[in-house]
């Protein structure tokens, strides 16, 4: 249970490591535009579903519903609620597309299945969801270690296809590398991958870009907090830092910090940063590790730094809400929009805004799961005629790998959804008075896609250059 | 080996140690009075708080005799009572600091004391020492549960540190001689940890050593009975312990809330006492001013390995979260040995049913008959939670006779099926094979008989303790190296013997069920056997066995082999439950075994059926979770071990015991269950046993009825009783 307790303290850093991978945009997404992206999936239901005669095609496909299950790490006693977001954000997705005609002339019901941050707990889930579902979507066990019961999954001709998971984090290689598993926002990470030794990683320049400009003539160099606690925290963490020491911010010192640390353990890091006049600092952890490194640097009197980076893992409310004033001024990038934006934004956000009663990063993050999972669908029936009764799992699976030009209506920048890579454009927020506030690009509904550098590819074990 | 040999071995062995691991592991930094004046500036806060953490414990456990693994769970509870009394949003009430504060401290802490006396801790009085540390895991898990109820855990919240953040002592050098880089602020809300622990140490050891109260308190855990001859006011003063206890459970909870980010959700708050348990142990559990010492001794070295020393790899997790692990278990290493212990007037003790083979042949095969039925009708998530229901009572199985019959508290059960994992998946498990299920239990063995060396030297609370620090090393340090899961996950096959694949769930969950009934078996042979009755001998007194020319080494050597041959067994089982053992230990951990212990325990330490009870009452949780999909579930199964506290509390001997008592009269072959019903019946229908000897004389039935209630021999001849 400790070692839960430390997952969930350092788990977002994985979705750090979603930092981007393969081709750049190759010009500004304007994530607002329905037209030339992935449109918005739902609709009011087509006049041939009233003709057609609708089967059973595949397990969770009945003529009249779409069973599809949310694994997410809920209720765990030592932190209850965790993944909930997620949850209700893959119900709300279904109630939006239920309201909008269903997706293959049915309506979507979802199942829920709680992984209680533990590897068994996730695959009971799959297992229940293989017999149930047609997919997974929105899948956030932090536990999720083992692809066995996926790729073993039977369809309902009994062939070996596997059960398609459309998942918003994805923590462990074999997730990862699972031609079963597609993420909502890949990390950029190699397959195959053994799961020790070195392996290419590729990281988008865009955030430092930006801060480069913002600080011209500014030489940055830093502090790195790792989260120590869990191999695939380190693995996903030491990639990015290694690429920034490669991209021009050199490293002062790098500290391994446990997610059970208190505010007095960050002292001699803080202390570090005061001896190197550090300007840069950036904390691997979730968002309390850089409430509790701002904390102890605002005791101490830190005045040098200018960039207080974090990634995705920071977007959290708690972030200001515990970090009062001592988090200010921290940047935040994220590679979806941000729902500051507001509804006017992009109609997608105000879908999901609009349906979503709870809505938080996590929820936004499970909806264009939600709105992938539609997409394949409506292109299975596309590739088949606009058979309602060609959607398999089988389909599904051919359908997710031709996704090669995906943005769930601009909620995300485009992605090669189907080859496993996502894309360098991100939104940067900082923290301006106590409120995330939209800093790059400016224009609320689109992402800085830092058309002129190509991302940083770099080959390293991830685990050795961790030196404690 | 004298004891003065023995802990020069400890010593020189600790100092290599230290020699060795700072050598291998040296970092390359300087070495300057003012790199270690800032190794010691760093390290007083962390002392503050470990200090603060342990001596709430060792207040508890002096004043009432109870190890409260709970303590940190009620500082985390008060400081969310707290905040819920100051905070000015979030729908709190925006009180004054100065009148929460006192409020929570001096009036709400002391009533929860007092009210968790009267309801749970005053019926421990005299209970097994795993009974007592159980009830207070099973509070943890209920207060975990409680505070989940009562405060959405999405909000983040914030407590304070007294005179803000940025305000303090601003370290520049040591009277001017040593000089810091850069100077160092040492907040006042850290100066004002450091003080309270101090002045904590202070005022309680004055208050508990030179005070009327504070010896008759003391007195009262010595000897309740006596110190109640000598006008000590045993109820009274066990309610006021506990209340002093809560008291500081609070200071520590909000004095130490803020180091913690806030209180999203009070995890590091409850967890952090366990980083603390080496320094209570350095002051014995009874000096406080000792406490402080281990506090600093347990932060330097921390600090030291935080600014001198680089792990990775394999010993990533050495610094942080083994570092507190090792002290401990070097600490009860070097503490003195225990004494034999001699037998006290205890409570009298119902004396035990033992079981024949004969009868746990049928019970086992009836097992095996209704799981077989019932099997037929379970599925997916289902199927899967009996399976893992049944794992955990293999492991619960290993502990019956090392704690049940032999008396030796063990808290490493888990972490024992962790390392058989392990072996299975290295020996053979990848292809299924039978001889690595073999080998888990045998490999197991040895190192279940090197942890009975400790427990020569260390008795009691300190062996509970040493066993789980080498359930938290085995999670922390072994998972992680080369020789055992690596830095990735290793997937495992299920069974295959001779031929026969074990693949489906059903028929993997029938073997189980016999692995289950086949283990049962011998283990309640070997307890009608010789050694089973030395076993017993060992628990119920050291001393009288050892003059009776019992083998305390050897029959310790034994036990805790055979246990954790057992639990091996079961983590071999385990890992084909789970088809992949993770080099982070998860499903080991040390902390998840406490639940397994905790189930026993409700279940029955000392038989069989306690075990099933335990695998049963942890896959009923899992049922409950996830066929019943209401949000009320998920708070109700994070209280049910604390609710199933109380039914121990009724029945310390077990439920299933109790229910076994209830129900055996009723069965056709259990004619001495009827015998016992009417000698009970006839007992109580007889006049008060106060009149006995004095109004009227003893005859031979009324002295074979008190040696029966007092447990003197479990072969006394019956008694006829009229009318039965």
């Amino acid at each position: 249970m400790r070692l839960r307790w430390f997952a969930i303290a350092v788990s977002l850093v994985l979705v750090a490591g979603a930092c981007g991978s393969g081709k750049s945009s190759s010009s500004a997404n304007n994530g607002g535009g329905l037209g030339g992206s992935t449109a918005a999936t739902a609709g009011t239901r087509p006049a041939s579903c009233s003709t057609a005669k609708l089967t059973s095609p595949e397990t969770g496909v009945s003529p009249t519903s779409i069973t599809v299950t949310v694994v997410a790490d809920v209720g765990s006693p030592i932190k209850p609620g965790l993944f909930q977001g997620s949850m209700d954000a893959v119900k709300a997705w279904a109630n939006y597309i239920n309201d909008n005609g269903g997706l293959a002339c049915r309506n979507v019901v979802v199942k829920t299945a709680d992984s209680q941050l533990s590897a068994q707990d996730a695959q009971n889930a799959i297992v229940a969801a293989c017999s149930n579902s047609m997919a997974l979507v929105g899948t956030t066990a932090l536990f999720f270690q083992d692809t066995g019961q996926l790729e073993n999954c039977k369809d309902k001709a009994g062939a070996n296809t596997g059960l398609p998971d459309i998942a918003e984090l994805q923590t462990d290689p074999t997730q990862q590398c699972s031609k079963l598993s597609f993420a909502v926002l890949p990390t950029g990470s190699s397959c195959p991958y053994s799961g020790t030794g070195p392996r290419t990683f590729t990281v988008g320049q865009t955030q430092y870009d930006y801060y480069f400009k913002t600080f011209p003539g500014l030489k940055l160099h830093g502090v790195f907090t790792i989260p120590k606690d869990l191999p695939s925290t380190i693995a996903s963490t030491m990639p990015i830092f290694r690429a920034e020491n490669q991209m021009g911010i050199s490293s002062d010192a790098e500290f391994g910090i446990s997610g059970l640390a208190t505010q007095a353990d960050y002292t001699p890091l803080v202390a570090a940063i005061k001896q190197h006049n550090s300007n840069y600092a950036r904390n691997g952890l979730d968002y309390s590790g850089t409430v509790l490194e701002r904390k102890e640097a605002q005791a101490q009197g830190v005045t040098s730094v200018k960039v207080w980076d974090c990634s995705v893992q920071c977007y959290d409310k708690r972030l200001i809400t515990t970090g009062g004033s001592a988090t200010e001024n921290q940047y935040v990038w994220l590679n979806i929009l941000p729902m500051e934006d507001g509804a006017g934004a992009n109609p997608e956000l105000a879908n999901f805004l609009k349906y979503d009663k709870k809505p938080d990063g996590f929820g936004e993050q499970a909806w264009v799961a939600g709105e992938a999972f539609a997409q394949a669908i409506k292109d299975t029936m596309a590739a088949h005629g606009g058979d309602p009764n060609s959607i398999t799992r089988a389909n599904l699976l051919t359908a997710l790998n031709g996704m090669h030009s995906f943005n769930a209506g601009g909620m995300i920048p485009m992605e090669d959804f189907g080859s496993h890579k996502g894309s360098t454009c991100l939104v940067g927020l900082q923290v301006q008075n106590g409120k995330f506030v939209r800093i790059d690009p400016q224009q609320p509904g689109t992402f800085d896609c830092d058309n002129n550098k190509p991302p940083v590819t770099l080959t390293i074990d991830p685990i050795k250059e961790y030196h404690g | 080996m004298s004891q003065r040999w023995s802990n020069l071995l400890v010593w020189v062995g600790t100092i290599l140690f230290v020699v060795l691991v700072s050598k291998a592991a040296w970092a390359g930094n300087e070495v300057t009075a003012s790199s270690l004046l800032r190794v010691l500036i760093f390290a007083l806060p962390i002392a503050g708080i470990y200090a603060m953490s342990a001596t709430g414990l060792v207040v508890v456990y002096t004043t009432t005799g109870i190890f409260n693994f709970a303590q940190g769970a009620i500082g985390m509870f008060f400081a969310f009572l707290y905040w819920q009394l100051t905070a000015g949003n979030q729908g709190a009430w925006h009180l004054p600091s100065w009148i929460a504060f006192p409020l929570v401290v001096l009036v709400l802490a002391p009533l929860a004391g007092v009210a968790l006396d009267r309801g749970i801790m005053r019926h421990l009085q005299g209970q097994s020492l795993v009974v007592q540390l159980m009830v207070t895991v099973g509070l943890l898990f209920a207060i975990i549960g409680l505070v989940n109820m009562l405060w959405n855990q999405d909000i983040g919240r914030i407590v304070n540190p007294f005179f803000g953040t940025s305000h303090g002592w601003q370290i520049h050098s040591l009277f001017g001689v040593i000089k810091l880089n850069e100077p160092i602020l040492l907040t006042w809300g850290r100066i004002i940890t450091i003080i309270s622990a101090i002045v904590l140490a202070i005022g309680l050891r004055i208050f508990l050593f030179r005070t009327r109260t504070g010896i008759a308190m003391r007195a009262v855990v010595d000897n309740r009975d006596l110190a109640a001859l000598t006008g000590a006011r045993a109820a009274w003063l066990s309610s006021f312990s506990w209340a002093l206890g809560c008291s500081i459970a609070a200071l520590a909870g909000i004095l130490l809330a803020p180091e913690t980010g806030g209180l999203a959700s009070g995890g590091a708050l409850t967890l952090l006492v366990i980083s603390s348990f080496a320094a209570a142990v350095v002051g014995r559990l009874r000096s406080l001013p000792m406490v402080y010492v281990g506090a600093l001794i347990l932060a330097l070295a921390q600090q030291y390995a935080q600014s001198f020393l680089q792990f990775a790899g394999r010993w990533t997790n050495v610094k942080d979260n083994a570092l507190p692990t090792i002290m401990l278990f070097i600490v009860l290493l070097l503490l003195p040995r225990a004494g034999l212990q001699f037998a006290r007037v205890g409570k009298a003790k119902h004396p035990e049913h033992v079981s024949t083979v004969r009868d746990t042949v049928l019970g086992m095969a009836l097992l095996f008959a209704v799981m077989a039925v019932i099997v037929q009708f379970l599925h997916g998530n289902n199927l899967t939670a009996f399976i893992n229901g049944m794992c955990i009572a293999i492991v619960a199985l290993s502990l019956v006779p090392l704690i049940g019959w032999a008396g030796q508290v063990s808290l490493a059960g888990l972490a024992f099926a962790g390392i058989g994992a392990t072996v299975y998946a290295r020996l053979g498990g990848t292809h299924g094979s039978p001889l690595a299920i073999l080998l888990a239990g045998l490999i197991c063995m040895p190192i279940g008989a090197l942890l009975a060396f400790p427990a020569l030297r260390l008795q009691g609370l300190y062996l509970a303790l040493m066993t789980m620090a080498f359930a938290s090393l085995v999670q922390f340090v072994f998972f992680s190296q080369p020789f055992a899961i690596g830095t990735d996950n290793r997937t495992v096959e299920r069974l295959n013997l001779f031929g026969v694949h074990f693949n489906s769930d059903k028929s993997f969950f029938l073997l189980v069920v016999a692995v289950f009934a086949i283990l049962a078996i011998g283990v309640v042979a070997l307890r009608r056997s010789a050694f089973g009755r030395r076993l017993i001998a060992l628990r119920d007194s050291e001393a009288a066995s050892a003059t009776v020319g019992i083998n305390i080494l050897e029959t310790k050597l034994v036990v805790f082999a055979l246990s954790a041959g057992i639990a091996g067994i079961a983590g071999a089982f385990l890992a084909m439950d789970y088809q992949t053992v993770s080099p982070t230990g998860q499903n080991f951990e040390m902390l998840t075994g406490l639940p397994v212990v905790l189930a026993l325990v409700i279940g029955g330490v000392a038989c069989v059926s306690g075990a099933l009870f335990a695998g049963l009452f942890s896959l009923g949780l899992v049922l409950i979770q996830s066929n019943w999909h209401l949000s009320l579930w998920a708070d109700i199964t994070s209280l049910a071990p604390g609710l199933a506290v109380l039914s121990v509390i009724q029945s310390p001997s077990g439920a299933v015991v109790k229910i076994g008592e209830s129900f055996a009269p009723y069965l056709p072959w259990r004619a001495d269950a009827r015998r016992d019903a009417a000698e009970l019946k006839a007992a109580t229908a007889e006049a008060e046993v106060g009149e006995l000897g004095v109004e009227r004389p003893f005859t031979e039935a009324d002295v074979l009825l008190v040696d029966r209630a007092l447990g003197i021999s479990n072969d006394i001849p019956r008694v006829p009783v009229a009318g039965a």
